[in-house]
């Protein structure tokens, strides 16, 4: 592997811990200053398989554990998710489309996701991942809703 | 979905995977590039100014002298062919959408038809009527997401019959299949799923069976392809590279598949900045240029020799006998043609471009040595008759630059490998010419009995012009002039596909 690659896996290389049960610490999240956040994902690669979602907030290793996260059907014409009680301040998302249900993002072989997948923002990284700062957006005390395209 | 796959969600999926690759700046930077007003272009350089998006036809060419009668297909090209959008100008030829040009021989006559590969990165920016995305040479912010190499896909560098679909390619992603007779962009080709937007080179290697091999590498990964003449995949290969940078092209022999891997690296930091890929390459010349052999049988089967550093681009033929390999293509200094020549181009100023010269490779599998001798001819682009494509070849076909102070293409010439002896024609100060290419004669089995055809650009007329050599007298000057009554922007590559007799 040369120096070019060394430095791309070293980029993307984080251990993402568990998002270890999410539900149970959902109760816990709730606060006064909280509102709801809806993402709209759009695109027309939603027809087959599940949409694997992971809302980061700033605190959070960002593409490491998350707050919170999702697993749903993919659905035709786009799917919307909602999470209730999310407390004020800036987030990103990372997703992407388990379009064979088998648990992974799939990569051909040199590395390149061959699944569908975005970020928020839309944002996209050079040779790794967008940073938490290209992906972030706020949530509000009232009602957010945020859009992410797929291709 | 159980709770299990969840929890190995994205974070992690990610993690495993070198995303988003065709992703080549960051949002941070600013569009660079050149400012389309004001630019006064050298009327030599009139191709490269490009088109801005149109399709252009010709029915009827007017022909000087005789095509002959066993010269039926299609004449098949590509090249960038659209450089401004909104007032802004690319940096780099390689950077332009691919056009394809179709030029047909049939007893009509010869017609002419070009149109625009309708990549993803193409329809979006004709929409928008800007750049919307990073390109290899010009480092663009990105204004739509880039989530894999053919996001940015040109389609731009040559094209070539397999099967029923013509497939126009790039370097580095996926080809695009186009309809051989109308140009009608099908869509890119994935030949099996965990090969989708791998890199697939642009100088597939054909026997005169069908045989298909290419390759492509990637950041220090190289990919191996073995196509049937119908356009199946066989086989396939994935393994690192031993030289990180940029190989356009290769050679095949009758056993083994042959690099040469010039010394360039890429400036990883220069790309997260933002820099295009042709902007981040660096030539290292301290380091020597890697020959790499690969069995045809067993791509697991590698070695790896070395020479001095020096570039490359292009090859002839590869063939061999007794455990020694020959390959033959054209050498260079280093990537200084790249970097002023063309960027210079761009802007319409001629400049002088670095020679390049007829190389020849010796390899003794035996002994594990590698030798390069060349000779003094300025040429490019060099073709072998097909029908010695892995085989013992006695020709090679170039381009070449006769007096030319710049070092410009404005002659064909035909080296013949064992004599040493060329035949040669120049259009003098009154053409520049691209790449020719050989069709064998109907009914030959000889190497070197048949034609050379290629294109050329009239500096008088500004008007693109084909060429139909006797390839066995190119001396004798064009047997025809295929005149279209406009010019196009310069090609690249291209290939003959025969119409059946
Ligand atoms: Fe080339």
């Amino acid at each position: 592997m040369n120096a070019a690659a060394k430095r791309i896996s070293r980029l993307i290389n984080l251990t993402a811990t568990p998002l270890l049960a999410v539900g149970l610490l959902a109760g816990a999240m709730q606060s006064a200053n909280a509102g709801s956040l809806t993402v709209d994902i759009k695109g027309d690669v939603l027809d087959k398989g599940t949409v694997m979602l992971a809302l980061y907030k700033k605190d959070d290793k960002w593409m490491g554990k998350a707050t919170d996260g999702r697993v749903i059907p993919a659905k035709k014409g786009g799917v919307s998710v909602t999470f209730d009680d999310v407390p004020e301040g800036e987030y990103a998302i990372s997703m992407y489309v388990d379009e064979n249900n088998n648990g992974k993002l799939d990569a051909n072989g040199i590395g390149i996701p061959i699944e569908p997948y975005a970020f928020s923002n839309d944002a996209s990284g050079a040779f790794g991942p967008p940073s938490f700062a290209q992906a972030k957006f706020v949530v509000g005390k009232e009602k957010t809703t945020h859009v992410i395209n797929l291709k | 979905m159980d709770r299990r796959a969840f929890f190995k969600s994205t974070g992690a999926a990610f993690a495993a995977s070198a995303l988003p690759l065709g992703a080549l700046q960051s949002a941070a930077v600013h569009a660079q590039g050149i400012s389309a007003d004001k630019l006064e272009f050298d009327p030599t350089l009139t191709p490269l100014r490009g088109f801005h998006g149109q399709d252009v036809s010709c029915e009827r060419a007017q022909i000087e002298g005789r095509i002959p009668d066993d010269l039926r297909g299609t004449f098949y090209r590509n090249g960038p062919g659209l450089f401004e959008r909104g007032g802004m100008r690319y940096e780099h030829w390689f950077d332009g959408d691919g056009y394809v040009n179709a030029w047909k021989f049939t007893d009509q006559g010869v017609a002419h038809q070009a149109r625009f590969v309708q990549t993803r990165k193409f329809i979006a920016e004709q929409q928008a009527n800007v750049f919307l995305v990073p390109a290899f040479g010009t480092a663009i912010t990105a204004k739509m997401p880039v989530r894999s190499n053919d996001d940015v896909n040109t389609a731009n560098t040559s094209v070539v019959r397999l099967g029923d679909r013509l497939l126009a390619m790039w370097e580095g992603g996926s080809a695009t299949a186009l309809d051989p007779e109308t140009l009608e962009t099908r869509g890119l080709v994935t030949w099996a799923p965990e090969l989708k937007s791998m890199p697939f080179s642009a100088h597939p290697k054909i026997e005169a069976d069908g045989t298909f091999w290419n390759f492509g590498t990637f950041l220090g990964k190289m990919v191996l392809y073995h196509i049937s003449a119908s356009g199946t995949l066989l086989r396939h290969a994935v393994f690192d590279a031993p030289s990180g940078g940029m190989v356009h092209d290769f050679a095949v022999s009758q056993k083994h598949i042959v690099f040469v891997m010039p010394p360039i690296g890429i400036d990883i930091k220069a790309l997260r900045d933002g820099k295009g890929i042709g902007q981040a390459m660096t030539w290292d010349a301290n380091t020597s240029t890697k020959v790499l052999v690969v069995e045809k049988a067993d791509f697991s089967r590698r070695r790896i020799l070395e020479l001095p550093a020096h570039m490359v681009f292009h090859f002839g033929n590869a063939w061999e006998e007794n455990n020694i390999i020959r390959v033959d293509y054209v050498r260079s200094q280093n990537l200084s043609v790249f970097d002023e020549w063309m960027r210079k181009g761009m802007r319409g100023e001629r400049t002088p471009s670095a020679q390049s010269h007829p190389a020849f490779l010796r390899i003794d599998l035996n002994r594990g040595r590698a030798e390069l001798t060349h000779r003094n001819e300025n040429v490019e682009f060099p073709r072998v008759d097909p029908r010695v494509v892995a085989k013992r070849n006695r020709s090679i076909f170039y381009p070449f630059a006769e007096n030319q102070k710049d070092n410009s293409l404005n002659s064909v010439m035909r080296l013949d490998v064992d004599t040493g002896k060329t035949d040669r024609f120049s259009f003098g100060a009154s053409a520049l010419v691209e790449e020719h290419v050989f069709v064998p004669k109907r009914g030959s089995q000889r190497e070197g009995e048949g034609y050379l055809i290629g294109v050329g650009f009239d500096l008088k007329r500004q008007q693109t012009f084909g060429t139909v050599f006797d390839g066995s007298n190119l001396a004798a000057g064009p047997m025809a002039i295929i005149r279209l009554p406009y010019w196009v922007p310069t090609c690249f590559h291209g290939n003959f596909h025969a119409s059946n007799a």
